[in-house]
């Protein structure tokens, strides 16, 4: 009778081998909750979180946090080559650079719409999805294109760089196809009328080694657009 | 040869008024207002049930750039259970000589032609800003569209925490943390008067 009680106690232990590996991770040493907005790695591996509370790095054992003139939360993470950059709810721009972030600042650039999203060019230039159009720096020199422009709409969620130079940027009003050519950008846009499940698209990735990005919407799921290259 | 100037001018002026009135009124059509317009929120919580109302929405469409702005003043809710409890919504939850109005801006994202008559069920995305605090917020909404009018409705929640609006724990049990909130409104052309 006690075998068998035992062994119906057994039966009520978890097994281990069919759960999922969780772990929490507390970034702030005091266990502050925090809200991640974006992840991103850089160039030695450690994991950074962009949160509400400012920047994260955690190294796999404890979490530090990046110190910045900045402590607005931040929107938008980065890395390009070695570089990583971050954008923040307030319109900043920065670098990381080693234990901390260094602020940037450009010619013509207000610094006061929200960034959603951050793209380099392999020449260098700096492509900001925010949320008063899209923000273009050359030179350290900074141009805001918006609805003015072409643009269907200024609220940008997300951009990618596609391999024929084109920008894709999702937007509150469908897919802008962005081209740069003699300075002024060229347009085409594409929405619901056209196919899209949703105006709002909220975030479009490549699928690495093709023509085709998938696309995430706001409340109609998910799809998929292909961009040929030429 | 003045006179003949003089004459030019007052002709072209004569031209441009004629050309220009219609022009004029077309662009008036595009911008509409609300004309009768109903704000009701309620509260369900296990020991009360609280609800107000407001005939004071106050807003505008522009329909061309699919664009808007309601606002409706916090002091003009009425209904409650009583006078206190009205008092209390005022002083100390919403705060309203601080926080007077409740505001919702910004865009219809679908397409919508408010020429044409029909029922459109669309989404209102923008900022809800309730108690100092804006929120970002994507509403639906089903616009009837008859006789160059526009009936709007709309109902969604608003939790009372997204606003920094707190409950005191001696009344958790008799205030929701998430309040109800219905919108009926008619749009119609703006008035050039």
């Amino acid at each position: 009778m006690r075998l068998l009680c035992a062994f119906l106690c057994l039966l009520y232990l978890p097994l281990h081998a069919q759960q999922p590996f969780l772990r929490n991770i507390w970034l702030s040493e005091n266990r502050v909750p925090v809200k991640v907005n974006v992840l991103a790695r850089d160039q030695q591996g450690y994991i950074i979180a962009g949160t509400d509370k400012g920047l994260f790095r955690y190294n796999g054992s404890v979490s530090k946090e990046i110190a910045g003139m900045v402590t607005d939360e931040v929107t938008a993470l980065t890395l390009n080559g070695k570089q990583l950059w971050v954008g923040y709810k307030n319109g900043r721009l920065g670098r990381i650079t080693g234990d901390s972030v260094k602020l940037v600042s450009y010619h013509n650039y207000k610094g006061t719409a929200t960034v959603n999203g951050i793209q380099q060019a392999n020449d260098g230039t700096l492509y900001c999805a925010t949320e008063n159009g899209l923000v273009v720096v050359r030179n350290d020199t900074a141009t805001t294109y918006t609805t003015k422009d072409g643009l269907s709409d200024n609220f940008i969620y997300n951009i990618t760089l596609l391999p024929n130079g084109h920008i894709l940027a999702g937007t509150d009003l469908g897919i802008n196809d962005i081209r740069f050519g003699n300075g002024a950008p060229e347009v085409s846009a594409i929405s619901m009328q056209h196919g899209l499940p949703d105006n709002i698209v909220r975030v479009i990735r490549n699928n690495p080694g093709s023509d085709v990005y998938w696309i995430g919407t706001q409340q109609r799921g998910w799809g998929v657009v292909r961009y040929e290259s030429p | 040869m003045q006179q003949q100037h003089l004459k030019y001018r007052c002709l072209l002026l004569l031209i441009m008024l004629t050309i220009g009135t219609p022009v004029l009124s077309f662009a008036g059509i595009r911008i509409y207002e609300v004309r009768n317009g109903e704000v009701r929120f309620s509260s369900e919580a296990p020991k009360e049930l609280i609800s107000a109302s407001s005939r004071k929405l106050q807003g505008i469409l522009d329909a061309e750039k699919m664009i808007f702005v309601f606002k409706v003043a916090i002091t003009s809710f009425i209904g409650f259970n009583s006078p206190l409890q009205r008092d209390h919504f005022n002083e100390n939850y919403m705060e309203s000589r601080n926080f007077p109005d409740a505001v919702f801006k910004g865009k219809i994202i679908e397409a919508l032609d408010l020429g044409k008559d029909g029922t459109y069920f669309v989404r209102a995305k923008g900022k809800l800003s309730v108690h100092g605090i804006e929120q970002e917020r994507i509403i639906k909404i089903q616009m009837t569209v008859k006789n160059g009018r526009c009936q709007v409705a709309a109902t969604f929640p608003i939790l009372l925490s997204d606003h920094n609006i707190k409950i005191p724990r001696i009344v958790d049990d008799k205030l929701s943390p998430e309040i109800n909130v219905s919108v009926k409104a008619t749009l119609q052309p703006q008035s050039r008067s």
